[in-house]
């Protein structure tokens, strides 16, 4: 069972793919923690030593992309899913190259969402 | 397994030639061994067989002496060791001329059979005269008073023997010495033989090395030959690039084209990139290319992220020409699971992007067409008409306006002053209608007005671009005149004005199509449900006459028309509205010649009917009165339509007869406009 932090500023976000990954369509997964902002992350990731994260990038306190430099570091073995409305090939190849995974654009349907969740899982 | 195989089936021929040369070399070394050993052996025969010869002699000496001794009476101890010592030194060189180590073996029998049998034959015969000799001579041995007969009978067998003896020696040292030359002989001829088949051997080698270094050196070439020409041919642009990121020595020609450059070996990708495209883009594709050769990267989670899949090449599209667009491709070249290089592939997608682009713009032009419709379809038929009929006439009078060539700055400002007013109507108009599109283009075109507006200093040379950027909105004014004209062909229940107006476009075309002419018949009409006698009088009556005479008098004919710088197509229209105070306005318009009170002058004049200084005096509204007078024509000959000088006067009688007002603007060269004013 993989072990899932989710990481959204908007609660109605953090709802939505916390409700898909209970639904079962992605399987194999499970709800850890979820924290609103970077800091938060942090800080329930060394609690909770996830398996994976999802992380969106324009948050308070601590935006996505520092919060993923510090979780490589933390947590060299997560595997981070950026889920970001930022759709911009720049951003998403910095959050890459700063230890994310693997990446979805919002808007996203519950299958484009369950795929990335997959095959970050893989 | 099989490349082990395959590498011996390769080098088969060149593996046995080396463990043959090697054979040989171990066979020489091994038979020089032997050679030296069967040598040694030979000299110590040879030693042996002179020894045998010297210790018979001295055994001979030793016993003669020992005899002479017992005569005398005389000691007799060192003849006897001497016998002793001669006796036991002659039996070890026989013992060592009967050993066969090293003389009986295969290769010995091979190599000399009938010599080591004449030897034997020689030992065999010194063996039988030694035997009786031996027999005789060790009863003496020791003895310290031997009797004298005995040792005179050992000096006679001795005596007697002794010469044959020392004669078979010499026989088999002469036997011996001649047979170890011609063994030497013969090794030395095997040794040389052996060293030659090994030299074969080695040349054989070297020369099937030599062949196969250049079969498999021409294969390369071949190879190398046929990637360049592939190079060379390749048109979409081949490099590799290299860890350190460089490009690589192998590259497809056609690169150089696509880069606008020659590109250098071992030059670096982003120095390229920094050339080719937008700095930010070029940062961007520095971070991708580092991320592709991260092997914990999956190269799918890449392949959306290219920054180069469509790039723009920077600096190119001002001169006009179209900006080329190149796409790059990287894959992965893995060596050990550890990303080595990237295979970049590069295309000109320029075509692609310009379809692309001309699709999109299609694809709006149509939206806007459709919301065009839309909008006509949603308005008065009758508004939308008379928009259009008041847009085109100001983009006429705009245009006619730019084309002039003002002799102060002055002028240009109150020329721009104009322009400004005719665009900011239209734009009104427009955005009335809902006619986004004419809207956006007069309010851009106005954009372009306002900072000439207030600079004040204009000179003709400014004015250039608003004329072509004036066609926008008149391109806009005729897409909208398009959907207007198709809106306008759906079957509408007939009522009110259409019937009528339609007969009058059917009469208009009629007329053109007799006098030769291009005309464009145009209806702005007012809605009016039911149509009221005095306005379907004078449409019945007095409307075909004026079209007639705007298609006969006032249309010019098209070559005429495109030599005053009008389009060859003339127009003419038939507007209805009602006008304050319950007053029907009915009116024929055209852009042909227009009416020159100076021709209707000299018309007077030279058909006799006033003098030069009565003409002179009038106005242009007595003379303009005229045109209604019987029997007065403007035409030079007469036709069906014109030249007899009936139809204004009719006009005349209807107008008095309906209590109706007539009205006439002209600008020559421009238009004419008949208005008709009549109650309701």
């Amino acid at each position: 069972m993989n072990r899932l932090l989710i990481v959204d500023d908007s609660l109605v976000m953090r709802s939505r793919i916390a409700r898909l990954c209970a639904s079962g369509a992605v399987g194999g997964i499970e709800i850890a923690g979820q924290a609103a902002n970077g800091l938060e992350a942090i800080e329930v990731a060394r609690r909770i030593t996830p398996d994976c994260v999802t992380m969106d990038l324009t948050m308070p306190e601590m935006d996505g992309e520092a919060c993923i430099a510090e979780l490589a570091g933390l947590l060299p073995e997560a595997r981070i899913l950026v889920v970001s409305a930022l759709s911009d090939k720049a951003t998403a190849l910095r959050a890459i190259k700063k230890g994310a995974h693997g990446f979805v654009h919002k808007p996203f349907s519950d299958a484009q969402l369950a795929a990335a969740l997959k095959e970050l899982m893989q | 397994m099989n490349s082990a195989t395959g590498l011996l089936g390769k080098y088969r021929d060149l593996v046995i030639a080396i463990a043959l040369f090697l054979v040989l070399d171990l066979g020489v070394l091994l038979f020089n061994f032997y050679a030296s050993g069967r040598i040694e052996a030979d000299t110590s025969k040879i030693n042996a067989s002179g020894e045998l010869r010297m210790y018979s002699q001295q055994l001979a000496k030793a016993l003669l002496t020992l005899a002479q001794e017992l005569r005398d009476g005389m000691p007799i101890q060192t003849s006897q060791a001497q016998i002793s010592e001669s006796h036991a030194n002659f039996r070890k060189a026989l013992a060592e001329l009967a050993r066969r180590d090293g003389r009986d073996d295969a290769i010995a029998q091979w190599l000399s059979r009938e010599a080591l049998a004449n030897e034997a034959d020689l030992l065999r015969r010194i063996e039988t005269y030694w035997q009786p000799l031996d027999g005789t001579v060790v009863p003496l041995l020791g003895k310290e008073n031997p009797e004298a007969i005995d040792v005179e009978i050992a000096v006679t067998k001795v005596v007697a023997r002794n010469i044959k003896l020392m004669q078979l020696a010499n026989d088999l040292t002469q036997h011996l010495e001649t047979e170890a030359v011609a063994t030497a002989g013969r090794l030395r001829s095997i040794q040389i033989t052996a060293i030659l088949l090994a030299l074969v051997n080695f040349a054989f080698i070297v020369f099937k090395f030599v062949r196969a270094l250049r079969r498999s050196d021409r294969v390369a070439e071949v190879a190398h030959e046929e990637t360049d020409e592939i190079l060379a041919t390749l048109r979409e642009g081949l490099f590799l690039l290299n860890a350190d990121g460089s490009i690589g020595s192998q590259r497809s020609l056609s690169l150089d084209n696509l880069f606008g450059r020659p590109v250098r070996t071992g030059e670096r990708l982003s120095d390229t990139l920094a050339a080719l495209v937008e700095p930010d883009t070029a940062a961007v594709a520095a971070d991708y290319v580092e991320l592709l050769f991260k092997d914990r990267i999956k190269a799918g989670l890449l392949d959306q992220l290219n920054p180069l899949s469509e790039v723009a090449v920077r600096g190119e599209g001002e001169d006009g020409r179209q900006r080329r667009h190149l796409s790059f491709a990287f894959d992965q070249v893995r060596k050990d699971n550890k990303v080595a290089a990237l295979l970049v592939t590069v295309h000109d997608v320029s075509e692609q992007v310009r379809l692309r682009s001309e699709l999109a713009g299609a694809e709006e032009q149509l939206r806007r067409d459709v919301d065009l419709l839309l909008a006509v379809l949603d308005r008065d038929p009758g508004l939308v008409a008379a928009f259009l009929v008041s847009a085109e006439e100001k983009i006429e009078l705009m245009n006619a306006d730019l084309q002039q060539v003002e002799p102060e700055a002055s002028a240009y400002a109150g020329m721009i002053d104009r322009l400004f007013r005719h665009t900011h109507a239209i734009k009104g108009e427009a955005a009335t209608l809902g006619f986004g599109t004419v809207a956006r283009e007069a309010h851009a075109f106005e954009d372009r007005l306002v900072p000439l507006r207030r600079s004040g200093n204009i000179s003709g040379k400014e004015l250039i671009p608003l004329a072509v950027a004036l066609s926008g909105l008149r391109e806009q004014l005729e897409r909208l005149r398009g959907v207007y004209d198709k809106a306008s062909n759906f079957a509408r229940p007939a009522q009110g004005l259409d019937p009528v107006l339609r007969q009058i476009e059917r009469l208009t075309r009629h007329v053109a199509q007799d006098l030769d002419k291009q005309v464009r018949f145009e209806a702005v009409a007012a809605h009016l449900p039911v149509l009221p006698e005095s306005l379907a009088t004078l449409l019945r009556e007095a409307v075909p006459q004026l079209v007639r005479n705007a298609v006969a008098h006032g249309i010019e004919s098209a070559e005429e028309r495109l030599r005053a710088g009008k389009p060859a197509e003339g127009r003419v229209r038939v507007e209805v509205e009602r006008q304050a105070g319950d007053i029907l306005a009915v009116s024929v318009w055209d852009d042909g010649r227009g009416i020159c009170a100076d021709s209707l002058r000299r018309q007077l004049v030279d058909s006799g009917r006033k003098s030069t200084e009565e003409a002179a005096r009038m106005s242009e509204r007595d003379l303009f009165a005229l045109l209604f007078e019987p029997g007065f024509s403007t035409a030079a000959t007469a036709n069906p339509h014109a030249g007899r000088g009936v139809g204004l006067d009719v006009l005349r009688e209807l107008v008095a007869r309906l209590g109706a007002r007539l009205k006439i603007a002209t600008v020559p060269n421009s238009y004419t406009r008949f208005t008709l004013l009549v109650k309701a």
